[in-house]
């Protein structure tokens, strides 16, 4: 213990704060960002749609170019990051989304165009709190808020957390040597582990614990640390509801229950776009199987088309490649679909190594993921990827080795790389804004049924790609329909006085109504939907 | 002795009772509007008010207090370390009187809380959470400005149901102003699908093929009061609370009513959020209305199939509930009556591990004590002289023309004859209570304490649970819901060396030793019902002929009990 102590001293001046690298925010300089300049783009406004546990403001920013509506009455694309507190790219990517946006407005004016009539509002960090005990230290995988959750149900909290136990500034792992071990050295490279095959007359001699210690005395190590509940498993839809991860129901904590209730309050949010560790953009999500009232397991078979042209152009402005299955886990985007029925999308934004061909200290090419990231690291960044294995000597455990990849290497890129993934996704936004339905009214035409009646054609034209709802919000009777109406009410003569349109799959429908009147009588249309701004049209018989 | 106490308890009784007050005379033949529930409810907690406790979980979303009576006699150990059961009710605000039986429970446990020794033991060792009212909001509109059997049952948050962009504009409309909603027809000359009754021109009847009806029945008493061409189409509310549970939740399109999310509505958060908080709720009790059920979950067919150990103790009360009850039916929701996700019974049990039932309360068989009759027209006219009947009256509606308004109020079909009020009161409060006294009851006897060699002694002691319910349901144990009980030993200048639960039968029953924390046992499975487990602790005291040891079992269900050498405690 003196020992460790120590070693603690001597390596504290070497310790840097991760948040105090500028193109990585902490929670303080999120809020300072937002409110500093609510928006990049001209037109912003800041709002806070809830408060963490620890009482920190949740902010959301809207932004858009000046248009003909006002920015809070436009259609807009919720993007969401920081769920999980060590996905910071998520976080930093979503922050610089208005400045980079800006930049593409100004290059293209068909970009420009659909940012004077649509919106982005960002919620760059919606764990503040557990980014904030991240940031703490040491460096750690981490990805709750801080909800009291007691991992190994002993009835005391937190007891037994995860530590850096070398002082290194970073918890990895300890490298256990067991005859029985479910491990042995990989022979791509001698840090790297690999499950022994007992098929195959293979021995393993390791198993893996998380660095620290079992400081309860119940035989684990590091199985109670501080936190939490994993906000991006807290939603209703999907997963297991016995995975203590989730939290108590879902959703069950503050910052969940916020998001929740900003996305159902604001029905203008017409898609969603989460930065997180679900993807369901670098391929597409296979089609529902599920019948009757079970819930879903994959998108239902109408609304696949919406997801492959999605990610289609993500394909086009932010290629990751890769396959994927994305079933319902109770994600916030499976929330926005399989409960709201919202077109929404889900990346990690950075999920493999740069390409390039680095090799591994033998000379060898890396043929797993883990020897491609390590390759990566030794050549690329100086080796910052891996902590080196050093011997150590534990209090329990005996001699171990503690190292390993840096607890967010693979889930950060390294911080040169962000301003191309904010460019890439500025982009893949307004690819997204593109694609959003949008009502229009076409071709009213009037002819006369006899006099005194007239017979009002209205043509209904969607002129964005998605159709005006999706099927799962139409099943779900979440997204509200259009109402197509005349005013006034009292000059239809027969038949109902509005029209209700749900989604509109075709790209136009004409509707019919038959009025009172004299020639030259004027009578309006009006399209009414919480959904979109409203439209009317006046027709003169 | 003992009948020395007994004649203590009755000399003191006139003396604690003057101290608190009067237990307040209420009726039971009637029922409770909000203001009356509040001031029934404030009187008990003066009769008592060491006793009874009233605490507001929260507001409806109208604004109206949530108000949850606390009950626990203080002579037993503090109210949240002991075995509790909750009970609310009127969740679907149309089904008013379960809140009756919540207040006569009440009421009876004050009562009789000196006179019966059984429920003075119950206050002592149990502690009472009441709910009488979930949804405030929709059991007063039933009372004014007016109801059907079936309407308000939602909750009063505005819906908009018809999608016009206006919400809650076109409900049910009392428009002969006699605090019912009844029905609309209309005479046809061609066309009907109901005729008058020949000896009974109260009633109509289904015409059958071939038969000219007189009547065309037009729903529920209302106009189109958004001018949309149809009438009640979007009334108060539109949501169900008793779908909005977590655990097996489904949204909108999966269970109509669902809500947007599990507890999004002030009154199941409210509700929610308790149980949460209170681990020590090992029994829940809802009221409903009606068709004499005693229900349990799950409430869907694909759901985990619930273990058997927990499905003999929820058969037990269910046999129990079906004597206590007459005409009312044990059955499973999901089996027996209709598919429910998000129930407050399925959440209570499934996730949190509590054994739940749902009591409809009232069956038709009770009119006249026929299983296979329910002529409510008649019963209304033999036996309760028209009460219940409002005359059709002709009507001119705005929309259909001169048409008739009439037929039965709202106080029959859900709500029973209120002379059979107290008897409804009394049995489903003493099926519940039959529940509440099957809450776990541990004893913890002396331990036997062996010696091994100079020092080191073999110690082994026994936790009883004499009552049906486990400390923790099996499915709790399954899926790690809630914590495990604990087993504790603590001995004084000296160590525990080694500790394990005792498996198998009596004299060949063998320790299994835990690797780590020998002094504190976890037992997952907790005390299982009326039944027992039983620990060997090896523990070293240098220098000592007997150890002075302290023995501790704590249950988030069963409380906590403890045992030492010097004191008897039985907290
Ligand atoms: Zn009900």
């Amino acid at each position: 213990m003196g020992k460790l102590a120590v070693a603690l001293l001597i390596l504290l001046p070497l310790l840097s704060d991760p948040g105090a690298d500028p193109a990585y925010p902490g929670p303080g300089e999120v809020e300072a960002v937002l409110r500093a300049t609510p928006g990049d783009l001209p037109l912003g406004r800041l709002a806070e749609i809830g408060r963490s546990r620890q009482d920190r403001p949740i902010l959301a920013l809207l932004s858009g170019l000046p248009g003909p509506l006002p920015i809070e009455g436009r259609p807009r694309l919720l993007v969401v990051a920081g769920l999980a507190a060590d996905h910071r790219v998520g976080t930093a990517t979503a922050l610089a989304l208005p400045k980079a946006l800006a930049r593409l407005a100004a290059a293209d004016s068909a970009v420009a165009e659909l940012l004077s009539r649509c919106a982005v509002e960002i919620v760059p960090l919606v764990n503040p709190d557990g980014l904030a005990a991240l940031l703490a230290g040491p460096e750690r995988e981490f990805r709750g808020n801080l909800g009291p959750r007691d991992d190994d149900r002993d009835g005391r909290l937190d007891e037994d957390p995860p530590r850096d136990l070398d002082g290194d500034g970073f918890v990895t792992w300890m490298r256990v040597p067991d005859p029985a071990g479910p491990l042995r050295i990989s022979p791509e490279d001698p840090r790297l582990l690999v499950p022994a095959d007992g098929s195959r007359f293979e021995r393993g001699s390791f198993h893996l614990l998380p660095e620290g210690l079992d400081s309860d005395g119940d035989g684990e190590v590091a199985e109670d640390g501080p936190g939490g509940v994993d906000l991006d498993r807290n939603f209703p839809c999907g997963g297991d509801r016995y995975d203590p991860r989730r939290g108590p129901a879902q959703p069950s904590e503050p910052e969940s229950r916020a998001l929740a209730g900003h996305l159902v309050g604001n029905p203008l949010i017409a898609a969603v776009l989460v930065y997180g560790r679900h993807d369901n953009l670098s391929g597409v999500p296979p089609a529902n199987r599920a019948q009757g009232r079970a819930m879903p397991d994959g998108p239902f078979p109408d609304d696949v088309p919406l997801f492959s042209e999605a990610a289609r152009r993500f394909a086009d402005t932010a290629a990751t490649p890769g396959a994927l299955a994305d079933p319902p886990a109770g994600a916030f985007h499976h929330f926005a679909y399989f409960c709201r029925g919202l077109p929404a999308f889900a990346t990690p934004l950075f999920r493999e190594p740069p390409a390039g061909d680095h090799l591994l200290p033998s000379g060898a090419k890396p043929a797993s993921a883990d020897a491609r990231w390590l390759a990566w690291s030794d050549a690329a960044l100086d080796g910052a990827g891996f902590r080196s294995l050093a011997p150590f000597d534990h209090p329990t455990l005996g001699p171990v080795e503690i190292g390993g990849f840096a607890p967010l290497f693979r889930l950060n890129p390294p911080p040169d790389a962000l301003p191309a993934l904010a460019d890439a996704q500025a982009r893949f936004v307004t690819a997204l804004l593109g694609l959003l339905p949008r009502p229009s009214l076409r071709a009213v035409e009037v002819r006369e049924l006899a006099p005194g009646a007239h017979e009002v054609r209205v043509t209904l034209v969607n002129e964005g790609a998605f159709p005006l709802a999706t099927a799962m919000g139409e099943r779900q009777r979440t997204l509200a329909p259009l109402r197509l109406s005349v005013e006034p009410a009292a000059a239809v003569l027969a038949g109902p006085t509005q029209a209700l349109v749900w989604r509109l799959p075709e790209s136009a429908r004409t509707f019919r109504f038959t009025v009172a009147g004299m020639p030259g009588d004027r009578l309006r249309v009006l399209l009414a939907s919480p959904r979109f701004p409203p439209l009317e049209a006046e027709v003169i018989l | 002795m003992k009948r020395l106490a007994s004649l203590l308890l009755l000399l003191l009784a006139p003396a604690t009772r003057a101290a608190g007050g009067a237990v307040p005379e209420l009726r039971f033949d009637r029922l409770y509007d909000g203001a009356a529930l509040t001031e029934a409810l404030g009187a008990l907690r003066d009769a008592w008010p060491e006793g009874l406790r009233l605490e507001s979980l929260g507001k409806s979303s109208q604004g109206r207090d949530l108000t949850l009576a606390i009950l626990a006699d203080p002579a037993g150990p503090p109210e949240r370390d002991r075995p509790a059961i909750w009970i609310d009710a009127a969740i679907h605000g149309n089904e008013v009187q379960g809140t009756e039986v919540c207040l006569y429970t009440l009421w009876y446990l004050l009562e009789n809380r000196r006179r019966l020794p059984e429920i003075a033991a119950l206050l002592r060792r149990v502690t009472f959470y009441v709910l009488p009212c979930v949804n405030p909001d929709a059991r007063e509109h039933w009372f004014a400005p007016a109801g059907t059997p079936e309407f308000p049952r939602s909750g009063l948050e505005p819906l908009d149901e018809d999608h016009d962009g206006l919400a809650d504009e076109d409900g049910p409309d009392d428009l002969d102003g006699d605090g019912s909603i009844t029905l609309m027809r209309k005479r046809v000359a061609s066309g009907g699908t109901h005729r008058t009754v020949r000896d009974d021109p109260r009633r109509m009847e289904l015409v059958t093929s071939g038969q000219e009806g007189e009547w065309i029945i037009l729903g529920w008493e209302g106009i189109d009061n958004d001018g949309d061409g149809e009438v009640n189409e979007d009334g108060p509310g539109g949501y169900d609370l008793n779908r909005n549970f977590p655990g097996d939740w489904r949204p909108e399109g999966f269970q109509g009513g669902a809500g947007a999310w599990p507890l999004c509505y002030p009154e199941t958060r409210a509700v929610g959020d308790f149980l949460f908080a209170h681990p020590n709720i090992a029994a829940v009790q809802s009221y409903h209305t009606w068709g004499g059920m005693i229900l349990r979950g799950p409430g869907h067919a694909d759901a985990e199939p619930w273990p058997e150990a927990d499905r003999e103790v929820y058969d037990e009360l269910g046999r129990a509930g079906e004597r206590i009850l007459p005409h009312y039916r044990y059955l499973v929701l999901a089996k027996d009556l209709y598919t429910a996700y998000g129930s407050l019974i399925a959440f209570a049990y499934e996730n949190l591990g509590i054994f739940a039932f749902t009591n409809e309360l009232f069956a038709d068989a009770q009119y006249d004590g026929r299983p296979d009759s329910s002529d409510r027209h008649r019963f209304d006219a033999e036996v309760e002289f028209g009460a219940h009947f409002a005359a059709w009256r002709p009507f001119s509606h705005p929309r259909y023309g001169d048409i008739e308004i009439g037929g039965l109020r709202k106080t029959i079909g859900r709500v029973p004859p209120l002379f059979m009020l107290p008897e409804l009161c009394h049995r489903n409060m003493a099926f519940t209570l039959k529940h509440a006294s099957e809450l776990p009851e541990l004893s913890l006897g002396p331990p036997e304490v062996q010696p091994i060699a100079p020092g080191l002694f073999r110690v082994r002691a026994e936790v009883v649970n004499r009552r049906l319910l486990p400390t923790r349901s099996a499915l709790a144990a399954r899926h790690g819901i809630g914590l495990p009980d604990f087993f504790s030993i603590e001995v004084d200048g000296g160590r525990v060396v080694a500790g394990g639960l005792l498996h198998g039968p009596p004299m060949r029953e063998r320790a299994e030793p835990v690797a780590h924390e020998p002094q504190r046992l976890r037992v997952e499975r907790g005390v299982s019902s009326r039944g027992r487990i039983r620990a060997e602790w090896i523990v070293a005291v240098e220098g000592a002929t007997s150890p002075a040891i302290r023995l501790r079992y704590d249950s988030q269900k069963g409380g906590t009990i403890a045992w030492s050498a010097s004191e008897r405690e039985n907290r």
